[in-house]
């Protein structure tokens, strides 16, 4: 069974990604698996849990027009995402409207399905 | 391919990439094996090995296959390496007759759309998009950051689709065969961000085959050495870490085809020809700036002035038409960059033959990332 990618206390409400970091390095795995780190290949067992903020800019945001994946039912804006602590990963953009920015800042926040995870865009300050 | 026995495609035979039919992938994949056994003037038993480039068909397609050719003994071996199947098995295939354990080589991409899977959907993890691992998906947010970090335009970019389009209508091989304008690709279907349904390389099936030799088996059989062509470097490689998403291969890329030159012993400027994995617009010129055909930034540049058409400067990009004109039907793409490569090299690639073309570079990317590169070269007047 996967292990989930994040903890939240409710819908709507931010998400923490959980993660594994390389004790030596700091080197972090995201999505944390039994597998073994990502970076440097050290087994899981010698890895730390670790909760990420959930906090990301955006690199580059799209809409994807056409019904590609099942599941995926187009418009929904997808980005690619630089968390807050170094990890690159690609996310959904919660919610309709025009493409992000890039450095525009998001948040990871708990799908209304209860399973997923979306990103929030998050005002400037 | 330093240090070993010299290689040399010797035959080369396509069946055209089209779009899903009900043929049999032994007859796409035998039309193109006996037009390249033709071609080479080889008879099959000569061939004593196969390797077979494929990403749909499953287990033993090369002995389903190649049992109607009758039954010689030969080794056969199964290549998947994503879209760089044929690449792959193209280099098994170079690297079997380099290192002297054999002498006459079959390299075959053969498919048929939709049998591929991907292992990522099956290793277990779960991922924050649903997307994470389409192509699609990563290359046109590739796309986007590209515009906003180099200035790259939408015109820019639907630039390689009309040249790419226009090169496949003079190619009798490829699945698309109708040129097209600035303005049709930019108006055609938008798919995800800027890339167009123009913009995007189709899906389909589709045959290529090659046969490499040695130097004595081209005496022995008596083969036309003019026609010929020289495998001078094969090098294949993956991502190193923390280049594993769609912005990452661009390194992938550039690390790749300096390793492919230099392995080589010429320069990007020595190239006449460069067949690319175009899948989305985009890709080639990131993927020519990153090979070295141009400095950075300089690609829309080159598109503009006509510099990778064919006859219209230095290096023909994509003469083929590339992966969103001439198709990308996984196992047989990286083979058929090297029969186009070997058809222009040899001076015979009628209605689009790139003038004085002697040196070539084939470079694909699998998913994941992998690249795969080879230069062919020309040794004598075409």
């Amino acid at each position: 069974m996967a292990l989930s990618l994040f903890t939240a206390e409710a819908p709507g409400l931010p998400a923490r990604l959980l993660a594994l970091r390389e004790p030596e390095t700091g080197a972090l795995t995201f999505p944390r698996s039994a597998f073994g780190c990502t970076t440097t290949g050290r087994p899981a067992a010698a890895l730390e849990p670790v909760a990420l903020s959930g906090r990301a800019t955006v690199l580059a945001c799209i809409t994807l027009h056409q019904p590609v994946l099942p599941g995926l039912a187009p418009p929904v804006r997808l980005a690619e995402l630089r968390l807050a602590e170094g990890p690159v990963v690609q996310g959904v953009i919660e919610g309709a409207g025009g493409d992000l920015p890039p450095g525009s800042a998001v948040q990871a926040v708990m799908a209304a399905d209860g399973v997923s995870c979306l990103f929030r865009p998050v005002p400037p300050a | 391919m330093r240090g070993l026995r010299p290689v040399r495609v010797v035959g080369i035979g396509m069946h055209r990439y089209q779009f899903a039919s009900e043929t049999p992938f032994p007859a796409i994949g035998l039309a193109a094996l006996r037009a390249a056994l033709d071609d080479a003037g080889l008879a099959w038993p000569a061939v004593t090995s196969a390797c077979i480039g494929t990403a749909t068909l499953g287990m033993a397609a090369g002995r389903v296959m190649l049992r109607h050719m009758g039954s010689t003994g030969l080794e056969v071996t199964q290549v998947e390496n994503a879209s760089a199947s044929g690449s792959s098995a193209f280099r098994l295939a170079c690297l079997q007759v380099a290192s002297g354990q054999h002498e006459v080589v079959l390299a075959l991409g053969v498919d048929k759309h939709g049998g591929a899977q991907r292992a990522a959907e099956r290793d277990g993890l779960p991922r924050l998009s649903p997307a994470a691992d389409l192509p699609l998906v990563q290359f046109a947010l590739l796309a986007r950051a590209w515009r906003e970090s180099h200035g790259v335009t939408l015109a820019d970019m639907a630039r390689v689709a009309v040249k790419n389009h226009g090169n496949a209508a003079r190619n009798p091989f490829a699945q698309f065969r109708k040129p097209r304008t600035l303005e049709q690709v930019l108006a055609s279907a938008p798919v995800a961000g800027d890339l167009t349904a123009l913009q995007c390389c189709p899906r389909g099936e589709g045959a290529a085959a090659v046969i490499v030799a040695s130097e004595d088996s081209i005496a022995r059989f008596g083969l036309e050495r003019r026609r010929a062509i020289r495998v001078l470097s094969s090098h294949a490689s993956s991502d190193h870490s923390g280049a594993e998403t769609a912005f990452g291969v661009v390194e992938t890329v550039r690390r790749s085809g300096a390793a492919t030159l230099a392995a080589a012993g010429i320069g990007p400027q020595d190239l006449d020809i460069v067949e690319l994995h175009d899948a989305f617009s985009i890709e080639e010129i990131i993927y020519a700036e990153a090979l070295g055909l141009c400095p950075p930034g300089a690609g829309p540049a080159r598109l503009r002035d006509g510099s990778w058409e064919i006859g219209g400067g230095r290096c023909a990009v994509n003469p083929s038409g590339g992966l969103i004109g001439m198709g990308h039907p996984l196992g047989p793409t990286g083979i058929g960059q090297v029969a186009e490569i070997v058809r222009q090299l040899r001076g015979e690639a009628e209605g689009r033959q790139q003038p004085g073309a002697r040196t070539a570079l084939a470079h694909m990317i699998g998913l994941g990332f992998v690249a795969v590169g080879h230069v062919l070269q020309r040794e004598n007047a075409a």
